[in-house]
């Protein structure tokens, strides 16, 4: 953990990944933006320290620091300023593993670096509201593997895809702990590169929003990480298929014979795959149909968790099927006309 | 060979040449209704056939977008301006025939929506304004559906139904709403109409700023209300159909009253003064599988409509992958420089 902090001390100088948003305090009073700088540091196992500072300034770019409503209305949205710094790493917040290490707090020892007067030149603000965040690499949706400890990973400029008038100015990723940086790459490919290269960090610099990387990709050996597959606690089973022929109906019913509530998925591959989403409590049954067009006697009825992991599969003959002549006939009218054509000229060779 | 001439000779005079003639335009027309699936026998799944056009005609317009910028702060600023404009999309077609001022680039957000960058400079209180004139081709369409609609791929419900900021998708609430909305539905049409005609009939209109789904329900005298505006009805409808499966987002633009409007919004210091008309509006659109999104329109006459999309929509921007909606939730958004008044207006130019 020393070895942590003491590359952190030495980042602090580069102060890391700098952002600006526009706020606008509801009650009327304040018009003001919110100069963000992130440090973005890779660990052993896969972890994620991620430190979100934050110094308000008005239009004029004063700082509003010691404005006492702006920053308690920044600390009373901390669990949105989370949810930002979360989606650098994924799609969906809700589903990421994270601890706070640290909740919302004024730092009068730390700067932000800032664009304040939107003139090109970084303004070095003294304070910050400060959130330290630690992120489970293995629960986001940013991490490939590329071989035995070697992994890509994606981080998006969430603030970018928000608002276009937000865009990283400066970040700073570092990997520490055992980490090895093999490569990166970013894009669109029109962007900048990073501005300062170090063997253990990289530093991009963004005047603007169109020199500005939307997404920062990363090749690194991380040591003791395996990408965690999510198994769902989820526990269903088909209880019963039924197929009705006269409106072409294949009913299922399902239970969740668990203790967990959540999402199935259930998948009939029947002539055409076809998936229905439906959300059980636990001794909870339903019964959903499909639409099934094409009848064969034998049905195949998987249970999926919300992600797509198989639960269970199970063929079904289906009990309700019977031969319909006309369905038949209408089926199979060209063969059936082919043949009585065929038949005819077999019967022109006959005297 | 002459002797296997004379014999093929002496078999076609035996044959019923008449029979052989009819019997093979008999074998022909076989083969005609085999390759001709459409009308006498399903394809593959029997599935693509169960959506048509029942109506579908051109409307065009010519739309004029302008916005009035002022600089209120003390000082020369430069400022980058983003104007939403009208997309393309599957029933519209839009061109830019001219604009005031030269625009620095045009891009397009993750889900396709257009925006007109420009770079404004204004000395202080020096006002501008942003013209634009587009040609706009929407399409009125209805589309009549059969009875076997196909539910989803695997990919589809994954990608496609998921939990977004204002969709709380496995809410409790919505969960129970959602379960009662699918009995008995055996399409995804169904299952669009039951909760298209549930929400008017729980709909409580009111003019709000976006609250999200997750406050769009309430509870109250023992019945359920959704509360709110368009997009409180857009993003109710989406969350309900992502819980039951159906691939959903939400589309912004114009709802005009009539083919040829004015509407404005007036950025006064009291707030803001919109026309009597304005018709800026959010309305959420479905997946169908094997043809592609259609809209769902629920408060033009209070009349559930799935896949019939009247020619006063105008389409700008869509909400689809974005965890925060989506990128410019305005028509005009700038940093520093102040959006005094906007106006829209529509000419039909055919149709």
């Amino acid at each position: 953990m020393n070895n942590i902090r003491k590359i952190a001390i030495v980042l602090f100088v580069f102060i890391l990944l700098t952002t600006v948003y526009f706020k606008v305090d509801v009650n009327g009073q304040i018009n003001y933006w919110i100069g963000i700088n992130f440090n973005v540091n890779f660990l052993d196992s896969g972890l994620v320290k991620v430190s979100l500072k934050m110094h308000p300034f008005d239009v004029y770019g004063r700082s509003l620091i010691s404005n006492k409503n702006v920053t308690d209305e920044i600390i009373n949205e901390e669990q949105v300023n989370i949810n930002e710094l979360l989606l650098l790493f994924t799609n969906n917040p809700n589903k990421i593993k994270y601890e706070v290490v640290n909740h919302t707090y004024l730092d009068n020892n730390t700067y932000v670096l800032c664009d304040v007067n939107n003139t090109g030149i970084v303004d070095k603000l003294k304070g910050a509201l400060v959130i330290d965040v630690l992120i489970q690499l293995n629960s986001t949706s940013v991490v490939k593997e590329v071989s035995n400890e070697t992994y890509t990973v994606d981080v998006k400029d969430s603030l970018t895809y928000m608002d276009p008038r937000s865009w990283i100015d400066v970040i700073n990723f570092t990997f520490s702990d055992g980490v090895r940086l093999i490569n990166y790459t970013w894009s669109p490919q029109t962007a900048l590169p990073p501005k300062i290269k170090g063997k253990n960090y990289l530093l991009w610099i963004n005047p603007s929003e169109p020199s500005a990387p939307n997404i920062y990709t990363f090749t690194m050996i991380i040591p003791n990480f395996h990408i965690e597959v999510t198994r769902s606690k989820l526990v269903g089973e088909i209880n019963n298929v039924e197929f009705i022929q006269d409106s072409h109906e294949l009913k299922v019913t399902l239970s969740n014979i668990g203790n967990e509530s959540g999402f199935f998925g259930v998948m009939i591959n029947n002539s055409e795959v076809q998936v229905r989403k439906v959300f059980l409590n636990p001794n909870e049954v339903a019964t959903i149909s499909f639409p099934v067009v094409k009848k064969e006697n034998k049905v195949n009825v998987t249970l999926l968790s919300e992600t797509g992991n198989v639960l269970s599969s199970k063929e079904f003959s289906l009990s309700g099927f019977y031969f319909d002549p006309y369905d038949f006939l209408r089926n199979n009218i060209g063969n059936l006309v082919i043949l009585f054509g065929l038949i005819l000229i077999l019967l022109s060779f006959k005297k | 060979m002459k002797s296997f001439l004379n014999g093929l000779k002496v078999e076609i005079n035996k044959m019923n040449y008449k029979l052989f003639v009819f019997g093979t335009i008999i074998v022909a027309l076989g083969y005609v209704l085999i390759f001709v699936p459409t009308f006498f026998s399903p394809s593959e799944s029997g599935y693509t056939q169960n959506v048509s056009y029942a109506l579908r005609t051109n409307y065009t317009y010519v739309l004029n977008e302008s916005f009035l910028l002022q600089n209120e702060l003390n000082r020369k600023f430069s400022d980058i301006v983003y104007i939403s404009v009208p997309m393309n999309a599957t029933n519209q077609w839009s061109y830019l025939l001219s604009t005031s001022t030269e625009f620095s680039y045009i891009f397009y957000d993750t889900d396709k929506s257009p925006i007109i960058v420009y770079n404004i400079t204004l000395d202080p209180n020096e006002k501008t304004w942003i013209n634009l004139t587009f040609k706009v081709i929407v399409e009125r369409y209805k589309l009549s559906f059969g009875n076997n609609l196909p539910w989803y791929t695997q990919e589809q419900v994954i990608n496609l139904t998921g939990e977004k900021a204002y969709w709380p998708v496995g809410n409790e609430t919505y969960v129970k709403i959602a379960k009662e909305l699918s009995v008995g539905a055996k399409t995804p049409i169904d299952v669009a109409k039951n909760i298209a005609n549930w929400i008017i009939g729980h709909l409580n209109y009111v003019i709000i700023p976006r609250i999200g789904g997750e406050r769009a329900i309430l509870y109250v005298n023992g019945r359920y209300v959704v509360y709110g505006d368009c997009e409180e009805v857009a993003d109710v409808f989406v969350t309900l159909s992502r819980t039951l499966g159906i691939p959903s987002r939400v589309a912004h633009g114009l709802l005009l009253i009539s083919h040829d409007e004015r509407m404005y919004i007036n950025f006064t210091d009291q707030g803001p003064v919109l026309s009597n008309n304005w018709g800026g509006h959010a309305w959420p659109q479905i997946y169908v599988r094997n043809f592609g999104w259609i809209d769902v329109e629920m408060l033009e006459g209070l009349v559930a409509k799935v896949g019939d999309l009247s020619e006063n929509h105008i389409k700008f921007n869509i909400e689809e992958k974005k965890y925060y909606g989506s990128t410019i939730d305005s028509f005009c958004i700038s940093s520093y420089l102040s959006l005094k008044y906007m106006e829209f207006s529509t000419r039909l130019i055919s149709g």
